[in-house]
């Protein structure tokens, strides 16, 4: 199998997988793809020197690119709604209360709440993909959270 | 369900991305792109490395003797108009000199050095007139209605208000033997011609007739003879002896005495232009001979005078393919032809040193320089990339 089609192969078995996280670390449908892409791109640049598994890799660019965009000022807090094509949810108040409570959360508690859990990342993977001290990760987790209570409390109550 | 569970249920709304299919090519642009940046990073860190280390480690230029040593300096074998490369120099205080003339090309004064043949460019006004002195040390030159004579060894300056202080076109400058005169020649503001003798050491100037022959002759260091200048192409070099045994003081009566060229170089006759006397009984000379001749056009020569035994004249060509530029040497540098020197009549210095010409020495500082600033913006758009 060539390179070339090696990465075909991956783009199209784990695009979408990519795509999910993307969604949650923007919640933005157009900066969600432009991630993507841009960990696609930086995945092909790179092929022959990725020693891990490419959506190992990634993925560490989304989180990196995500956190650069978010210190440039690029990622804008878009309100809720704006997404397209939602599904239809499995409890939708409580989804659109996710949604919204997680639009509230600053770009810096979001990417950790995300990749804590729903990437399922260790505190310090978590530090290391975001750049930030494990304490850091500890505090921003802790603060994330209570911050979702205040905003959810039905999603509290669910966790509970 | 866990915040983990609704997590997966919100990343399930989200679309289907839109993948582009260029993205491998893309990719693999970028990556060419990435090795040549390194591959210019890595050659400009050698070049830079390897400059620094040429600088460090390559030998400092020095003078290599033709013939054992030259202590004092010497004539370079070679005089180049090389013209004007960078900014002229302003102080005078560049040593001993063996050559100065004006350049053709930018008609400012080059002194070159006589230890190490470098070349000096000045940065003044155009000299009406330029002469070296015998001994090499000082630069005696004319611009408009003021004498200067350079020490070249402290950079100072004499500004002499020649003529009796009313000035004129001076259109030579000649020293005598002793470095310590200079004669000069000149027109007034009524076109009349005059001439003078500045004396360092003891008047400071006395005005004589143009006729005289001191105005136009170079006097022997013993001052019983003077050299003089001849125009179109003659068989022989012309001296005057004075009735009064001093050349130097304004004589009536002069004993005109020729110097016969050897005829198997000049057959059609050459001239001859004197610069001044190496020794007591050897002259040096610019000649100038016509096509046709052992050595055509300018050169320069050493010969005996006539108070030497005709069987022990001596006529030596010394430096061929003078510059079209009146030069002025400093004899006292060329050795006695008596067989008690080692030293060569002229020195090869190589190829005239010129400050700021050098091909990557001088210029060394700015190529790292640039090469410096050349890493550091590679450097930024390797940043840039890696964002």
């Amino acid at each position: 199998m060539t390179d070339r089609s090696a990465f075909d192969e991956f783009v199209n078995a784990r695009s979408s997988a990519l795509a999910r996280t993307a969604w949650l670390l923007t919640g933005n449908h157009h900066t969600a793809e432009d991630l993507v892409q841009h960990a696609l791109l930086q995945t092909a640049r790179h092929w022959e020197r990725i020693s891990t598994s490419p959506e190992a890799y990634a993925r560490r660019v989304m989180y990196h690119q995500n956190i650069s965009w978010w210190r440039k000022r690029r990622f804008t807090e878009t309100a809720l709604g704006s997404y397209d094509e939602p599904h239809a949810p499995h409890d939708s108040d409580l989804r659109l209360t996710l949604d919204a409570a997680l639009a509230q959360l600053t770009p810096k508690q979001r990417t950790i709440l995300v990749l804590r859990f729903f990437e399922d990342l260790t505190e310090v993977q978590t530090a290391d993909a975001v750049g930030v001290s494990v304490s850091t990760v500890k505090s921003t987790t802790r603060h994330a959270l209570a911050r979702l209570r205040t905003l959810a409390p039905d999603l509290v109550e669910a966790e509970s | 369900m866990t915040l983990h569970d609704e997590l997966g249920l919100l990343a399930d709304t989200a679309p289907r991305p839109t993948i582009d299919h260029t993205l491998w090519d893309q990719g693999r642009a970028l990556r060419r792109r990435d090795r040549l940046v390194t591959s210019a990073l890595v050659l400009a860190m050698v070049v830079v490395l390897g400059g620094v280390a040429a600088l460090v480690l390559s030998p400092q230029r020095s003078v290599d003797p033709a013939d054992g040593p030259v202590p004092n300096g010497a004539i370079p074998s070679r005089i180049l108009d090389v013209g004007k490369v960078g900014l002229g120099e302003t102080d005078l205080a560049i040593g001993r000199a063996s050559v100065a003339f004006n350049s053709e090309s930018t008609n400012l004064p080059i002194v070159v050095g006589a230890s190490d043949g470098r070349y000096h460019h000045l940065d003044m006004s155009a000299p009406l007139a330029l002469a070296l002195s015998p001994d090499g040390l000082r630069l005696a030159y004319a611009i408009p209605d003021r004498i200067h004579i350079a020490d070249l060894e402290t950079g100072d300056v004499l500004v002499f208000p020649h003529n009796g202080g009313r000035a004129a076109r001076v259109t030579s400058l000649l020293w005598q033997a002793d470095s310590a005169r200079v004669t000069w020649q000149g027109t007034d503001d009524a076109g009349e011609g005059v001439a003078g003798t500045v004396d360092l050491a003891g008047p400071s100037e006395y005005l004589h007739p143009i006729e005289r022959t001191i105005a136009t002759g170079v006097g022997s260091p013993a001052r019983t003879l003077a050299a003089l200048p001849t125009r179109d192409n003659q068989a022989s070099a012309l001296f005057v002896r004075p009735a009064r045994p001093r050349v130097g003081v304004d004589s009536d009566d002069e004993e005109k005495v020729r110097r016969a060229l050897p005829t198997d170089l000049y057959p059609d006759g050459a001239s001859v232009r004197p610069l001044g006397w190496a020794a007591a009984d050897l002259v040096l000379a610019e000649v100038d001979a016509p096509a046709g001749s052992y050595v055509e056009g300018r050169h320069l020569a050493l010969f005996t005078s006539p108070d030497r035994p005709e069987s022990e004249w001596t006529y030596r060509i010394v430096m061929r393919d003078l510059p079209d530029v009146d030069v002025s040497i400093a004899v006292d540098l060329i050795p006695d032809l008596d067989g008690t020197s080692t030293q060569q009549l002229t020195h090869d210095f190589g190829e005239p040193e010129v400050p700021g010409d050098s091909p990557w020495r001088d210029r060394l500082p700015a190529i790292l320089g640039g090469l410096a600033a050349l890493l550091a913006g590679l450097a930024f758009i390797r940043m840039l990339q890696r964002q």
